[in-house]
């Protein structure tokens, strides 16, 4: 009886813990609407929507890091520079699809370079991902002359631009991926040993499991993931911009972090990470609306940010 | 002598849904040494933990000389003359003796700068207690262990301290340092200091200590004098029932003649020079020697965790490739490491979780990877019950439990995995009697099994009452074998192991 009782209340803990960050964010929907009257209305937040779809995606990639145990800041580069890319090879040789699935594949190598560094060179994975956070920025200028690449191809634009039933695709696939990664992280063997490397690393080697190659699969599927992200963007705007996943290394940690994913590993999921990236779009979103100059968009991240790796800490204690 | 320093009562902590103290009550008289005795998760270090501001307890009172008292932290606990030792020693190792004894409270000027002379006359003076001044300047990291607790102990001395807590003060401790301490507790007692001592060696109790608090689950059971109790009735008291601890002797020379597991002149690098030995199908073979005898180290090289330099590995007659801990357990070897926090168990994942690791993978077989949620439940559940963990479900996060039963997932791990060979490294070190007498029995049912266990250990006893063949380990060498255990004494073993 006791013990039932008690598995209740922990239960209940994990579950309010949860909803904590859904209040925030419905808090912070029900302040907006207040503040501007265009607010609360299906075709904002079909827009909120479009905006975090890309960074969402990315967020997948971070989450799956972050819970075992790293975490990488190249992500915006490597989305910026597989986006610039695509978007060239498109223009000039046509073949979208074989161009997306290069693309995606650049992104995958871009990260199994990342991970063997971390896994198996053992360089700091900060070091590692901050270099190449500057590489593919400089290459991604070096690609595209410094310009944005603009690419009006109908097959190009069909993912960012399709509507179903008035729902933009990029939020579908937004939804589908979150479902899918859901389900992989929690029940596969892959999602048990992302979660028990990020526990705790040595009992896991010493438990017999090939902590370097989960750690180096991760760092593959995060660049797989942040390449999709940058090529879905450049799909939406028609265009791939040259600066286009400048803010993406600290919003998707600070989404990640804020949606109650550990920055030391191991605890956490993506219903989580996603309600962290909808707090990062509604704020974004809200902002403008209120007339509040974009750069300070930059001033919340930041605060963000902070704030989120603050409720981890606390959470913890 | 009768003065009450401390009174505690109605004590109450919970840790998710372990209730560690529950309705607590103890009582320490002026220069008395008063055991806290108990199972592992009893909530003894809980409560020297509250007491020394490390925990916060969700209700009951603690009046210290007349004044109830709630620290929120060690250094306002430790200026109002409460300090503790804590089990594991916290020190910062590039750091000199000085700066550690000081860490957090460094005399200084203005705008924080700090005074060195004062730091280090000041330390001087009170290093001179244990004859340490000569070491003052010197970094932690070159001191032993006994030295380096001597540092946790001075850290308490800084104030006009009246209680001090010990928590296992002794589990890292050689005989020697063992008795120094000893006298330094006396002396303390002597200046009218209170002492708290926690400890699960029944037999130090009866040497230091004045009385006796047994704790069972978090609820005070009794306080007995030492002069009218005897250990007999102080385990009992702390189980609830009559134990003894090896149960029936099963103690056997020559199980089998089948050997299941040999390695063959290994070497590694860090203190491996030449190892061999045989283990025989259903027989415990014990790996005494001292610390840094390279007992340890061989079983990491053996596991594939260091690599070997040289020698070879047989199972059941023929050589295998070990580079990693992986192959090492897909050969059906297990380890249960020395250090059971930082390689034994993921303390933030679920008992589950840990006890299906090793194997997780073949519950996700022709399942597209999905495991089968049901058979681990089940898996998990049945190892629950078999080593009597105490635990409110399988979904009980690792870190609420006590370390006897995070011990006990260590170990279920590689019984669930069914390994063949499972390697024990000091198994039973700090935990209870309960949970040691339980692991003892559970090690037996592994032999008679037909599994090869090999035992590491420091304690004696254990060797000798535990295991069927013993291997006496010094210099990173196997120095005597002994073919039987029955008959020997202690004296026989520490012989070759001291050399």
């Amino acid at each position: 009886m006791i013990a039932s009782a008690q598995k209740t209340r922990s239960t209940v803990m994990s579950v309010i813990n949860q909803l904590r960050m859904l209040l925030v964010l419905i808090g912070l929907v029900v302040i907006f609407s207040i503040l501007s009257p265009h607010f609360l209305s299906a075709n904002n937040f079909s827009a909120i929507g479009l905006t975090i779809s890309v960074i969402g995606i990315v967020c997948i990639g971070q989450s799956i890091a972050l819970l075992t145990g790293d975490f990488d800041l190249s992500v915006g580069s490597v989305a910026g520079f597989c986006g610039i890319v695509v978007a060239q090879l498109t223009k000039t040789y046509g073949m979208y699809p074989l161009m997306l699935v290069i693309g995606i594949g650049l992104g995958a190598l871009i990260g199994l370079t990342n991970g063997l560094l971390v896994a198996k060179a053992k360089v700091n994975a900060l070091i590692t991902t901050l270099g190449m956070m500057t590489i593919f920025q400089g290459a991604t200028f070096l690609v595209s002359n410094g310009f944005a690449v603009g690419v009006n191809a109908a097959d190009f634009r069909f993912l960012g631009t399709t509507q179903i039933f008035e729902i933009p695709l990029p939020i579908i696939i937004l939804v589908l991926l979150y479902v899918i990664f859901y389900f992989i992280l929690r029940y596969t063997v892959f999602g048990r040993y992302v979660y028990s490397i990020g526990g705790n690393a040595t009992a896991a080697r010493l438990s017999g499991i090939n902590v370097d190659r989960i750690r180096i699969w991760v760092f593959v599927l995060l660049g797989a993931l942040s390449s999709f992200g940058g090529i879905l963007l450049a799909s939406r705007l028609g265009s791939a911009q040259t600066t286009a996943g400048n803010l993406y290394p600290l919003n998707s940690i600070g989404a990640c972090v804020l949606g109650g994913i550990a920055i030391t590993g191991g605890v956490g999921n993506l219903f989580g990470a996603l309600i962290g990236v909808a707090i990062i779009g509604v704020l974004r979103s809200g902002l403008i609306m209120v007339n509040m100059p974009s750069y300070y968009q930059w001033v919340a991240n930041g605060i963000v940010l902070i704030l989120a790796v603050y409720l981890d800490t606390r959470r913890r204690r | 002598m009768e003065n009450v320093v401390l009174k505690s009562s109605g004590i109450n902590k919970w840790f998710g849904g372990v209730h560690a103290l529950a309705d607590m009550s103890f009582e320490l008289r002026q220069g008395e040494v008063h055991a806290l005795v108990g199972e592992n998760g009893a909530g003894k270090s809980t409560y020297i933990k509250i007491l020394s501001g490390v925990y916060k307890k969700d209700s009951g009172t603690n009046v210290f000389n007349g004044q109830e008292i709630n620290f929120h932290t060690t250094i306002e606990a430790r200026r109002a003359g409460i300090g503790m030792v804590p089990q594991l020693i916290e020190l910062a190792p590039k750091l000199t003796v000085a700066e550690n004894i000081y860490m957090g409270v460094y005399p200084a000027a203005k705008l924080g700068i700090v005074n060195w002379k004062e730091l280090y006359a000041s330390a001087e003076k009170l290093a001179k207690i244990f004859e340490m001044e000569n070491l003052i300047r010197l970094p932690v990291e070159k001191l032993g262990t006994g030295h380096q607790q001597l540092i946790e102990i001075l850290k308490t001395l800084i104030y006009d301290t009246k209680i001090i807590a010990f928590d296992e003060p002794t589990a890292a401790l050689s005989d020697e340092e063992t008795n120094r301490l000893f006298e330094l507790i006396r002396k303390l007692k002597a200046q009218g200091i209170s002492i708290i001592y926690v400890s699960h060696r029944l037999d130090e109790l009866f040497q230091i200590a004045d009385r006796i608090t047994v704790l069972k689950d978090g609820a005070y059971i009794g306080t007995r004098s030492v002069k009218e109790v005897s250990k007999g009735e102080i385990v009992s008291m702390m189980v609830g029932r009559d134990l003894d601890l090896y149960g029936v002797d099963h103690r056997k020379k020559g199980r089998t003649e089948e050997v299941l597991f040999e390695v063959q002149g290994l070497k590694a690098a860090n203190n491996v020079n030449d190892v061999s030995f045989k283990v025989r199908k259903g027989e415990i073979v014990g790996c005494f020697g001292m610390v840094g005898s390279g007992r340890t180290e061989t079983m990491m090289a053996i596991f594939g965790e260091t690599e070997l330099t040289g020698g070879r590995i047989l199972l059941r007659g023929e050589k295998v490739e070990i580079r990693s801990p992986i192959q090492a357990v897909k050969q059906g070897i297990g380890l249960v490491p020395e250090n059971r926090i930082t390689q034994g168990v993921i303390l933030i994942a679920s008992i589950r979780n840990n006890i299906t690791l090793p194997f997780v993978y073949k519950l996700a077989r022709r399942r597209g990877g999905l495991i089968n949620m049901k058979k681990e439940e089940t898996i998990a559940r049945q190892y629950i019950a078999a080593l009597k963990m105490k635990a409110p479900s399988e979904k009980t996060r690792v870190s609420t439990l006590s370390g006897g039963n995070q011990q006990k997932v260590s170990i279920a791990k590689w019984l669930a995995t069914r390994s063949d060979v499972i390697i024990f490294d000091e198994p039973t070190h700090g935990i209870d009697v309960g949970a040691k007498a339980d692991i003892y029995q559970l090690l037996r049912e592994l032999s008679d099994e037909g599994k090869g266990i090999v035992l590491v250990s420091s304690e004696l006893p254990e060797v000798l009452n535990v295991c069927d063949r013993i291997l006496v380990f010094r210099d990173g060498k196997i120095v005597h074998e002994f073919e039987q255990t029955k008959g020997l004494t202690e004296e026989d073993v520490i012989r070759y192991a001291l050399g």
